[in-house]
């Protein structure tokens, strides 16, 4: 049942101290509503990626709630603001069966 | 037995209680300094892009972001906390659409009050039955 997620983390944007940059999260996790139904007529489960919380050098920086209304796969995008000596942006996530995972991604400057 | 559960899951999509807690009514909000990028049509409710930039009130910071599908069977798709004191912020995502509606944005700020701006859509196929 829980195969890994694959997630990707990008940053985009010219990396500049002081300056802001794009974060741009996604996870190719189904996120099943728990509205749908399977070719057997049986309800699928509800299992979404319901938080998601962004640091910035181990700062949380942001933290999301998603709901049901979000896609699969799940995409975020989120300004970061770059401090003077770069570090590192991770993203990390949990969904309603208790998998959890973490990406990250270094600033350079 | 899949009728019994078609049947369910339509009564789920069109029947939903429209339940938020707000300290007003949205469209008492202003909207100023919100931004929204959202097609006026698409095809289907499954991947519907949304884009909105805020720029918060001179001498404000942002606190939370919220976006809102009122006709979906869970409005809140997105509650956003924000950590740093940012005057401008830049949000990006995909949304699942179970009806044509608006999606509504708000925007809250460091002394409690909130903005909110709201952008229609219409879409030809439902994402709550479609199992793509």
């Amino acid at each position: 049942m829980s195969s890994p997620i694959l997630t990707r983390l990008a940053l985009t944007g010219p990396v500049k101290a002081g300056g802001s940059i794009e974060a741009r999260w996604s996870a190719a996790h189904p996120m099943n509503s728990g509205f749908r139904v399977d070719d057997s007529g049986h309800r699928i489960p509800k299992n979404i990626i319901h938080t998601v919380k962004a640091y910035l050098n181990d700062r949380l920086i942001m933290e999301a709630d998603l709901g049901t209304a979000m896609t699969s796969p799940v995409y975020l995008a989120f300004p970061v603001l770059v401090p003077a000596e770069g570090g590192i942006v991770k993203v990390i996530w949990q969904d309603d069966s208790g998998q959890m995972g973490e990406t990250q991604q270094r600033l350079v400057i | 037995m899949r009728r019994s559960s078609l049947a369910w899951a339509l009564g789920t999509c069109l029947l939903a209680p429209h339940t938020l807690v707000l300290s007003k009514p949205l469209n008492e909000l202003s909207s100023d300094g919100i931004e929204l990028v959202f097609p006026r049509l698409a095809d289907t409710g499954n991947a519907v892009p949304f884009e909105a930039q805020i720029t918060a009130p001179s001498g404000l910071h942002l606190k939370a972001l919220k976006v809102i599908l009122p006709e979906n069977p869970n409005p809140v798709a997105l509650h956003l906390k924000i950590m740093g004191q940012p005057a401008q912020y830049t949000l990006k995502t995909r949304l699942r659409l179970a009806a044509s509606q608006s999606v509504w944005l708000v925007a809250v700020f460091n002394d409690g009050s909130e903005r909110a701006h709201h952008a229609p859509t219409v879409i030809t196929s439902t994402a709550c039955l479609d199992d793509s």
